[in-house]
Parts: structure tokens; C-alpha cells; sequence
């Protein structure tokens, strides 16, 4: 589905008193409302993120960290720091080391956030900006989808 | 400098003697020059024999890299040019990764006698004593980010080959980069890369080799998991001559994998050993067991579950089930 026949279906839809066409076409979904709104998703398997942490317990004196929630809506300066490439992804260099990042932390351009494997290719991935750790989109040791948002940060100058 | 040209001498004139005098003529120093350079290689762990009026011969030589003697003959265009030899380091991987982010050439070669925090993935140990060997070399491939783990495949395949070139020992892939013989490891390979979102910057691939070193040193554990070439040939294997085919065969390969990756791909089938057995593959919080059907155009593992859904794997550690294999 090319923007053009896109834009013929709406032109098509105006004269119409359908209100609403969804139309699938080789794994591409378009939905139609008129109004003005208009989504585009692909219908491609999507990554099922798995469910939020379960609340610490009391007792417990930080909060449980926040891997593994869907990415929430990014206010505009938020930055979404992305996969590059299809892999495994893992929040420290080996399971016995410290996360290289925390929601809160402060980062600078260039540190380290996570690694993500592939093939044995172990790919540092860096922050674009400096700025704080607003959100750890996935639990590590998970595959993750090339494009698929890993953290969010709020840039700070 | 003189001392290369004195060692190049001796090695030359085989078990006849060469002559305190001779040496200083053909290499333009004094005698006393000589004698010091002579006692220099001693040091190294060269075996030489002086015999009053004769001169000296060499009847041992060590186990020991050599920079020129790893340059001798060498010829590569791009892998090597730059070559950093070290006694010892804690790993090549992390020298090389500092010295990629202060610019080092592509190409660059770093070599390491024994490592003492040598790595595999996950924090994962390599252990690393005498009489292997360690390299990484720096890359700078121009090329899309998605095509950039092939370059662990190419980098089995080049270690694979140069075995086979040197070795009289049946050496293949386990996807993505193991080289075994028989289920048993000889070479490993870790490749780090460092990237913007969309370009690399550099990356480093880590290869370990276990050549010569003694079963022994060897954590009992590992002993059933782990071969060297040594012992799978029956013999010592020459680590310089091997060292000098890997950065030959990794330089013809890189320049493949320039250009199509493709190439690079069909020679690790024919290498490999994964394909068409039964093999489990954990990662990614699971584990998977099936027929290894194929690699797909990414390098990833194409695995048949028994309900015939196809899975395409991009990590984890494969076990290949003996006495399953199909046909």
C-alpha cells in the first residue's frame, strides 16, 4: 500500500457515509475513521512485552526497577533510544555485574546503556544524549525487535 | 633490528656454525655487538651453542611470537598492517576497544601471549595460558548495521580454513562461531562492537585459538568440552605460521564480506557442522530444541520445531544432540 492509493481511499470514503474502512493488504493494516483520524499499524507478530514488575513489597526500601513495562507515550523532548538490530538484550556486561544503567540515573552522551547480542556480536549501544533514565523498556535477557524501544530519556543540558 | 638480522642468520646456516666474525660483517656491528645480541636471544629463550673457533649455532628454538617473524612473508592488505604483540594482557579485546576509540587504523592487530582476564560472552571466562593464541583485530566495516554479525561468521570461516590449511585435523563450525572437532572447542570467537544507532564506529573481533597449551591447565570441568590442536594432530603446531594464515585468511574474507556477504554465508555452510542435526538452542530466557535447517540471509539460525513452525535465532548457546542426525 503506497501513500497514493491511500489517499485515493479517503478521497473514495468522503463521498460515502461509511464511517470507518479497515482494510488489510499484504501484512500492512490501514484503518480509516473519518474525522480526521487516521491509523497505520503494521500487522506483522508484535513483541508481547511482558507485564510490569510486581509491586516491591513493603519491607523492600527501593522501588522494584522499572524494566519490562510498555513504553509510555514519550513527552515531546523525550528521547526513545531504539534497537539497532535484532537480538538479545541485556542490561549488563555478565550476569553477575551491575545493571550499566537504572531509571534515575544521569547518562552522558556516549555511555554505555546495554548491550544487545547478536551471533556473538556483543553491540554497546551508547546514549545518543545526556539526560536521565526515565524508563527501562526491557527485562534483561529478552529478544528484542530491530526498532523496538529500549529506554526513554529525558534529555538535560 | 640487528638482532632480527643475526636470528635470520643463524636460522639460515641450519646446524652449521656461524662465526662471531662472519655475523659482524654481514650485519655491520662489532663482535662484542654481536655477542650481546646473541645473549639477548638466550634471553628469549632461544637455544644457542658457542664453540670456541667455530661460532654459534642454534639448537633450540622457543615457542614465542615474534613481530617480524609474523610480518616474514605475510602479505595481507588490510588485516595486520598494524600488528601490537604483548608478553602479556589482561585482554585483547578490551586493549583493542580502547585503542579503536583513539583512532587505531583498520586493520590493527592485537596479540597477546596470555591473557589474564580473557573473555567469552556474558562475562563468561576464556582461559587463556602459553602456547595458544589471542587476537583481535579492529574493523571498520562500512556497511548497514543488520548486516553486521555475519562478520562472526566470516570470522569462523577464516579461523576454520587457516586450521584446515596448516592442520591435518577435522576442524568445523558450530553456528554462529565455535570451531570444534568432533563436539570439542579449539577456537572461540567474541566480537565487540561499538555503534551509533545507525553506524558503527568500529568494532573488534576476539579470537582464541587453543594451539599448543597443556590439557592440564585446564579446569577439570572443561577438559571434556575443550581440544587443541596439538592434541588433535599429534604434533606441536608452529603458532606463528598458523597466527600469520589467520590474519591472511581473515584479510581475503573481509574483503569478501565487503562486497557480498552472501559468499561469506555459503562458505560457512560448507563448513559448517550444525546444519541437518537435532540441536537445542537456549537464550533469550528459553530453550528451543529442533532440526538446524538452515542460516538465513542475516546469519541467523533457521530451527524446525517438531510442530514444523520455523524459528529464526540471532543468539544463544546451541547443543547439537548426537545420534540424531538427518540425512
Amino acid at each position: 500500500m503506497n501513500l497514493k492509493e491511500l489517499k485515493e481511499l479517503i478521497e473514495m470514503l468522503k463521498d460515502t457515509d461509511v464511517s470507518e474502512l479497515e482494510i488489510e493488504r499484504s501484512g500492512v493494516k490501514v484503518r480509516i475513521r473519518k474525522g480526521g483520524d487516521v491509523s497505520f499499524h503494521t500487522a506483522m507478530p508484535r513483541m508481547e512485552y511482558p507485564p510490569a514488575a510486581i509491586v516491591a513489597p513493603a519491607v523492600a526500601e527501593a522501588p522494584a526497577p522499572q524494566a519490562g513495562k510498555p513504553v509510555e507515550p514519550a513527552k515531546t523532548n523525550q528521547i526513545k533510544v531504539t534497537a539497532p538490530i535484532v537480538g538479545t538484550f541485556y542490561r549488563s556486561s555478565s550476569p553477575d555485574k551491575p545493571a550499566y544503567v537504572e531509571v534515575g540515573d544521569v547518562v552522558k552522551k556516549g555511555q554505555v546503556l546495554c548491550i544487545i547480542e547478536a551471533m556473538k556480536l556483543m553491540n554497546e549501544i551508547e546514549s545518543e544524549a545526556a539526560g536521565k533514565i526515565v524508563q527501562v523498556a526491557v527485562e534483561s535477557g529478552s529478544p528484542v525487535e530491530y526498532g523496538q524501544p529500549l529506554f526513554v530519556i529525558e534529555p538535560m543540558s | 633490528m640487528y638482532k632480527e638480522k643475526i636470528l635470520n642468520l643463524l636460522r639460515s646456516s641450519h646446524t652449521a656454525f656461524l662465526s662471531g666474525e662472519e655475523l659482524a660483517r654481514k650485519t655491520g656491528v662489532s663482535r662484542t655487538m654481536v655477542w650481546k645480541h646473541i645473549k639477548s636471544l638466550e634471553r628469549d629463550g632461544f637455544g644457542i651453542e658457542a664453540m670456541p673457533s667455530q661460532g654459534y649455532r642454534i639448537t633450540f628454538e622457543p615457542d614465542v611470537l615474534r613481530q617480524n617473524d609474523i610480518k616474514q612473508g605475510l602479505k595481507t592488505k588490510v588485516v595486520g598492517k598494524e600488528i601490537h604483540l604483548f608478553p602479556e594482557a589482561a585482554s585483547t579485546n578490551t586493549l583493542a576497544m580502547e585503542m579503536a576509540t583513539q583512532g587505531a587504523a583498520e586493520g590493527t592487530v592485537v596479540i597477546a601471549e596470555l591473557q589474564t582476564s580473557g573473555r567469552g560472552r556474558l562475562g563468561r571466562k576464556w582461559i587463556s595460558p602459553k602456547g595458544n593464541l589471542y587476537l583481535s583485530v579492529i574493523l571498520r566495516p562500512d556497511i548497514p548495521m543488520h548486516k553486521a554479525p555475519i562478520i562472526t561468521l566470516m570470522g569462523a570461516v577464516a579461523v576454520t580454513s587457516a586450521i584446515r590449511d596448516l592442520c591435518n585435523v577435522p576442524v568445523a563450525i558450530k553456528w554462529p562461531n565455535d570451531v570444534l572437532v568432533a563436539s570439542r572447542k579449539v577456537s572461540g570467537l567474541l566480537t565487540e562492537m561499538s555503534a551509533e544507532q545507525d553506524r558503527i564506529r568500529h568494532l573488534v573481533l576476539g579470537i582464541g585459538v587453543n594451539v599448543n597449551m597443556e590439557q592440564n591447565s585446564l579446569p577439570p570441568d572443561l577438559r571434556p568440552l575443550v581440544t587443541t590442536l596439538a592434541a588433535e594432530a599429534g604434533t606441536k603446531i608452529n603458532r606463528t605460521e598458523l597466527l600469520r594464515q589467520i590474519l591472511r585468511q581473515l584479510d581475503c574474507w573481509y574483503k569478501t564480506f565487503l562486497n557480498n556477504t552472501a559468499d561469506v554465508l555459503r562458505e560457512w555452510e560448507k563448513l559448517n557442522m550444525t546444519i541437518g542435526n537435532r540441536i537445542t538452542v537456549s537464550g533469550a530466557g528459553e530453550t528451543l530444541e529442533g532440526l538446524a535447517q538452515a542460516i538465513d540471509e542475516e546469519g541467523r539460525l533457521v530451527i524446525m520445531r517438531d510442530d514444523g513452525a520455523t524459528r529464526h535465532v540471532a543468539a544463544g548457546d546451541v547443543t547439537i544432540l548426537k545420534g540424531a542426525r538427518v540425512m
